[in-house]
């Protein structure tokens, strides 16, 4: 555990990088889609997948 | 929010009811008929029927009737596609819809190994032709296959089966890894075709791919740094199991 925290202090901009291309992945997996159809789907995350990746291009 | 969800609902309503216009059972009537005009006309096709004036005679008088059917059964196709093509564009490529498809898709292109290379560009004729499809499984066990077989005739006299085996292993692994990039880049290419069927404007077909794509990719780097992982973990373990017998 010391050390993993020791590697994101040491590079804290790949420690993010990494966290955000991990969330990147995961929402374009399971994410809710921004247009939510159906009825009765409450989609409280849905523009989670464009926003992780403005994130990551920001 | 009310007028947003009765917004909503009527999208769904408009997508169903224009869905429902899909001719399903003319479309598997259609396809029945089809294969029974060729079993009908392959009864007659025996060998060398061209040459054979009694055959050729036969083979040319069902052959009609098939070929009207396969005309029959395009026209249907069509319909279909025009319709599904008119329900994407009423509730857009930013829908569950598209969304949960762009997965299957990527889904089945990393599970089942199947990738449906240029899929808009042949799903507009006819979706159930699709081109190439290959197994990333497939594709790293053939190599490893290959692998083995032409690295008996390079193993070394004083080489031990352990080391060989590792060796085996570690091509397959990078095989897995290759096969995977393979099937992403193949998965990018079927998502410019499959954005197109959508139907979205320029900016908005740009800004799904890239997310799209860029989520793919993220995956895909996931599974590969996850699966290098464990496989080193197993290769490790099974090599001091070998040092210990050895």
């Amino acid at each position: 555990m010391t050390k993993f925290v020791k590697a994101v202090q040491a590079y804290p901009r790949l420690s993010s990088f990494l966290v955000l291309w991990v969330l990147l992945a995961l929402s374009f997996l399971y994410a809710p889609a921004p247009v939510v159809v159906t009825e009765g789907v409450y989609a409280p995350c849905k523009l989670f997948m464009p926003c992780t990746l403005c994130v990551l291009v920001l | 929010m009310s007028l947003f969800l009765c917004g909503v609902s009527a999208m769904q309503r408009q997508f169903d009811d224009t869905m429902a216009k899909v001719p399903v059972r003319e479309l598997r009537a259609a396809y029945i008929a089809v294969e029974q005009e060729r079993e009908y006309v392959d009864e007659v096709r025996v060998w060398f029927w061209r040459w054979r004036p009694q055959w050729r005679v036969r083979v040319e008088e069902r052959l009609p009737a098939l070929e009207a059917a396969e005309a029959r059964l395009a026209d249907l196709v069509a319909q279909r596609d025009a319709i599904m093509a008119e329900a994407r564009q009423v509730v857009g490529i930013w829908s569950e819809y598209a969304v949960e498809e762009a997965r299957e898709s990527f889904w089945s292109s990393v599970e089942a190994g199947k990738v449906r290379v240029l899929l808009s560009m042949t799903c507009s004729r006819s979706r159930h032709h699709f081109p190439t499809c290959h197994s990333i499984q497939g594709v790293a066990k053939r190599a490893t296959f290959y692998d083995a077989f032409f690295s008996m005739f390079q193993m070394r006299r004083d080489e031990s089966i352990g080391s060989f085996l590792l060796g085996l292993l570690v091509k397959f692994v990078f095989n897995l890894t290759f096969g995977l990039l393979l099937m992403l880049v193949a998965f990018l290419v079927s998502l410019v075709g499959f954005i197109y069927t959508w139907g979205p404007g320029v900016l908005s077909g740009t800004l799904f791919f890239l997310v799209a794509g860029l989520g793919a990719t993220a995956a895909v780097t996931g599974i590969i740094a996850l699966g290098t992982s464990w496989w080193s973990l197993r290769l490790v373990t099974l090599d001091t199991q070998l040092t210990r017998v050895t």
